[in-house]
């Protein structure tokens, strides 16, 4: 404020206080700023201290002397990168990530190796089965012990499958188990009934010893007995089969090589080693604990793992590359026993003409379309099983379906349409994540440049996409399968018979037919394999409902501190390297 | 006062009843459901997954049909069912996290999501209302300047590209601080101020800082930037009323001037906007939980969209209704507080 006037008393005193007015002016912010300092301090100060937060550094805590190289020392924390599972009760999970730590918790009579095949695990031998193949006897190993000190006995593993065939429990893999007499009618009644429940063909005869009939003959039951949804309930702690299974971790008990410590929904669990894990195959932890987290962008799990607060993520495929590059001895890449495809809807007259999916099939240009969706990251193909799980090498039918431009505008003449002239518009259907639009528009591309028709790209989330599916409202529909146990017929049955209850693309092949109904109850193994091989040629070379384009590649990222990993990756494994065998895992310091 | 209060905590309950009914038409008019998967399940299975979660009743009592009879009506369905249970305070399981109660994962996810909301309005707060201070009192001056940058900045870069940002920087290149998670006390009951794990949020022990800083520096930002420039503009034409004159011309302190004249009468409009904000804060950023992986209820209400996880959607909205009704509440009461000119009858 300017004073203008003369030399007066209140002039002065106006002078005065403009004085003060401007001195307090200088002084009047620095609260403001003092508070902004202040502020800027204390979030210097949490950047400095709290040591117990982490450094940053790469050490795992808990380490103890240098091993020999490729041995584990005792103790240390594993701190691992996981999708959080939707539950925590074997009998009705179907989820990669729910199986995934339910194996290292529970394991049932069997399990499987790193080759894929049973070997004992609750069990004391293989099976003893009948002449005819449908009675299976199976003694347990003795002393068995749940990891609160209780017996574990053959009612345990009786009430595990029992529960499972349970209408209430309502487990999403009951159909596994559907050649065991009884299951498939108590699951489907329209509530527990108890004495549908008695007469399914499970029975605890003493403590030890578990006979289980089918009512046919199922050659790959010894492998089912392996998988989660035979794991024992502990009866001990319910009343009945068809009781909720607790998420409180303290409120169950477990015979895996691990207990559950700690489980918080949207966070993470924790593990710690079972004192009564009874290590059949004379593996047991030596990890103080593992920490999961759960982390779903994993381009969030690579910061993580960069700043040295994850010993193991997945690998995010946009950024395969940079990390391929940057952890070059951490990295891992290991071919799943999974496919993927272009699903054709078979309903569709169109479609239904063998010469135009043959002629979308050979449109395809795999490599490319490999290299440019997932930078190289999968193994282009056109079995559609896996050569691991008793399919074909991935470059089988190459010649028959393989990328070729001319032969795709061929067949496609030979179906009427010379230069796509009079080819309706189809519509891709994707869901709505960056790789799965990167390859429907991939497709489209590859349709216009060699066979000059047109399609929709249809872009939507995952349930509304999962709806279309099972409701057949599709034209074509890039999809696929990862199999639940290493044997061709779960890449068939169900899949590719003529009304299969998962056949959303209604493949109907009467020579598929004829093949599924000799292969299915077939005790000859190795004739079994060869007509599931043969089925697999006329999947492939009709693209009956399906196009294959890859086989996919699981990437991780392993710290070099850590064993039992890389050196147990498997076909076997659901969501990290060697999970089938987490007992291996450790640290070497 | 007391007649206003209990009339708008009446009005509450139309309130909540119409937003339930209009999130149940829109969430069952959406294809999928929550047993649509990537891998189709067998239709025994959704049989029985239906009928264990009641999805096998019509969803409303009266249902309306093309073919004759045109108009059904039913025993029983899921939305009286859920009125049912909700009047009981029953806010059901969740459909996707198996044998979990709403309220459960919602209180779980509601603790932290409470803890990063708070801290980030306190940041926002003491920022805001600095920088817009300093700004209002050196107007056009070099402060100022600064200030309505940094607020413009702020106020333009979404919290998750700066959340991302901040994680490269100070995390993954600096390592000062971590990538995952949040440093607040576990288990806080912040609905007991009676149980001593309420006060266990005011002991600096329980709080690791290194999984603190990064996720409230991404959620204030763009709060602080808003009230920085609310802050200057109403400081600015409250500091040019001739009460502030004569404040002075009085000898008032510079700091009763700001403090008891100038800001205090500048709050209105800040307040205004600092509710509905809160409100946001402590209900959840779904982009800055997922980038720093922090459990909190907005991650989950978003996800629990898209797995179509009808109990959890319904809980968590009722939920966002109820806290965002009170906060508006609080706002209004706080008016009346700030401003003895404002009185409700």
């Amino acid at each position: 404020m300017r004073v203008i006037g003369t030399n007066t008393a209140a002039t002065q005193e106006g002078l005065r206080l403009e004085r003060r007015h401007r001195m307090s002016l200088s002084r009047k912010w620095r609260l403001p700023l003092l508070m902004l300092v202040a502020l800027a301090a204390m979030l210097a100060f949490a950047a400095c201290g709290d040591e117990e937060g982490g450094d940053g550094g790469e050490e795992s805590p808990g380490a103890t002397d240098e091993p020999a190289a490729g041995e584990r020392v005792d103790g240390g924390i594993l701190r691992v990168q996981a999708v959080e599972p939707a539950s925590l009760d074997p009998h009705f999970s179907s989820f990669a990530s729910d199986i995934h730590l339910q194996r290292a918790i529970w394991r049932g009579l069997y399990s499987l190796n790193g080759e894929n095949e049973p070997q004992v695990s609750m069990a004391s031998d293989f099976p003893d089965i009948s002449a005819d193949g449908t009675v299976y006897t199976i003694t347990l190993n003795e002393g068995l012990l749940w990891s609160d000190g209780e017996p574990l006995t053959a009612e345990d593993f009786e009430s595990g499958i029992k529960r499972t065939c349970n209408p209430l429990v309502a487990g999403e893999y009951q159909y596994v188990l559907t050649s065991v007499v009884g299951c498939d009618d108590h699951y489907g009644a329209e509530g527990f009934d108890q004495a549908l429940e008695d007469a399914i063909g499970v029975t605890a005869v003493d403590g030890t010893t578990l006979e289980i009939t089918l009512a046919q003959a199922q050659p790959t039951f010894t492998i089912i007995l392996a998988l989660w949804m035979t794991f024992p309930m502990p009866t001990h702690l319910f009343a009945a089969t068809g009781d909720a299974w607790p998420t409180d971790p303290a409120l169950l008990a477990y015979n895996g090589p691990y207990s559950l410590e700690t489980f918080t929904p949207g966070q993470g669990h924790t593990l710690i080693p079972n004192p009564n894990w009874s290590a059949p195959q004379d593996v047991s932890p030596t990890l103080d604990k593992i920490e999961a987290t759960y982390i779903d962008d994993l381009a969030v799990a690579a910061n993580a793992y960069r700043n040295g607060e994850l010993e193991f993520t997945d690998v995010n495929l946009q950024e395969l590359e940079t990390l391929r590059s940057e952890f070059a001895d951490e990295y891992l890449k290991f071919l799943h026993p999974s496919t993927r495809g272009l699903e054709m809807q078979m309903k569709n007259e169109v479609l239904a003409d063998i010469n135009v999916r043959l002629a979308l099939s050979k449109a395809i240009d795999r490599e490319a379309l490999n290299t440019v969706v997932v930078q190289g990251g999968n193994e282009p193909s056109t079995s559609w099983i896996p050569e691991v799980d008793g399919g074909h090498p991935p470059d089988a039918f190459d010649a028959e379906i393989g990328f070729d431009a001319e032969g795709a505008k061929a067949a496609l003449a030979e179906a009427g349409f010379v230069d796509g002239a009079g080819f309706p518009t189809l519509t891709i259907l994707v869901g709505n994540s960056p790789s799965a639009i990167a390859t429907a528009e991939f497709l489209q591309d590859a349709f216009k440049t060699v066979l000059n028709i047109d399609t929709n790209v249809e872009s939507v989330d995952g349930a509304t996409r999962s709806d279309r599916f099972t409701n057949q409202e599709f034209d074509l529909f890039p999809g696929g399968w990862l199999h639940d146990y290493p044997d061709p017929e779960n890449w068939v049955l169900g899949l590719f018979d003529t009304g299969g209850s998962l056949n959303n693309y209604n493949c109907s092949d009467p020579e598929i037919d004829a093949l599924v109904e000799k292969a299915r109850f077939n005790t000859d193994n190795d004739e079994r394999l060869a007509q599931y091989k043969e089925i697999n040629e006329l999947i492939s070379t009709h693209v009956c409902g399906i196009a294959p384009y890859w086989h996919e590649n699981d990437h991780w990222l392993v710290d070099s501190n850590v064993v039992g990993m890389a050196e147990n990756i498997s076909g076997n494994d659901s969501a990290a390297p060697g999970d089938w065998n987490m007992e291996a895992w450790g640290l070497k310091s | 006062m007391t007649a206003y209060i209990i009339r708008r905590l009446l009005w509450m309950i139309p309130l909540l009843w119409a937003v339930v009914t209009i999130t149940f038409l829109l969430m069952h008019a959406v294809e999928g459901g929550p047993f649509s998967r990537e891998r189709p399940l067998p239709a025994a299975a959704l049989e029985n997954l239906n009928r264990k979660y009641h999805l096998d009743k019509p969803i409303f009592l009266v249902s309306v049909d093309s073919d004759a009879p045109f108009v059904q009506f039913h025993g029983d369905s899921q939305y009286s069912r859920y009125l049912w249970d909700l009047a009981q305070g029953d806010l059901g399981q969740s459909f996707y996290v198996q044998d979990r109660q709403v309220s459960t994962l919602i209180k779980d996810g509601f603790a932290t999501s409470l803890q990063l909301g708070i801290a980030a309005f306190i940041f926002a707060v003491i920022f805001g209302l600095a920088l817009g201070t300093i700004s209002a009192l050196n107007h056009n001056g070099p402060l100022d300047y600064v200030g309505v940058f940094f607020s413009m900045v702020g106020a333009s870069m979404p919290n998750f590209i700066l959340g991302t940002f901040l994680i490269v920087i100070f995390a993954v290149e600096l390592g000062w601080f971590d990538v995952l998670g949040w440093g607040g006390p576990e288990n806080w009951d912040f609905w007991n101020p009676l149980s001593a794990d309420f006060w266990k949020i005011f002991v600096p022990g329980n709080w690791d800082f290194r999984k603190v800083v990064l996720p409230v520096l991404a959620l204030g930002v763009l709060p602080a930037a808003y009230f920085a420039r609310i802050t200057r503009a109403s400081m600015l034409e409250v500091l040019s009323q001739d009460y502030i004159r004569t404040a002075r011309s009085k000898g008032l302190s510079e700091w009763a001037v700001i403090l008891r004249h100038s800001l205090k009468n500048a709050m209105v409009p800040i307040l205004t906007v600092m509710g509905p904000y809160l409100a946001f804060l402590v209900t959840g950023s779904f982009l800055v939980e997922t980038v720093f992986t922090i459990n909190g209820v907005g991650q989950r209400f978003v996800d629990s969209v898209f797995q179509r996880d009808y109990g959890m959607i319904m809980g968590t909205v009722i939920f966002y209704t109820v806290f965002i009704a009170f906060a508006n509440l609080g706002v209004d009461l706080l008016y009346a507080f700030v401003d003895p000119r404002i009185r409700y009858s």
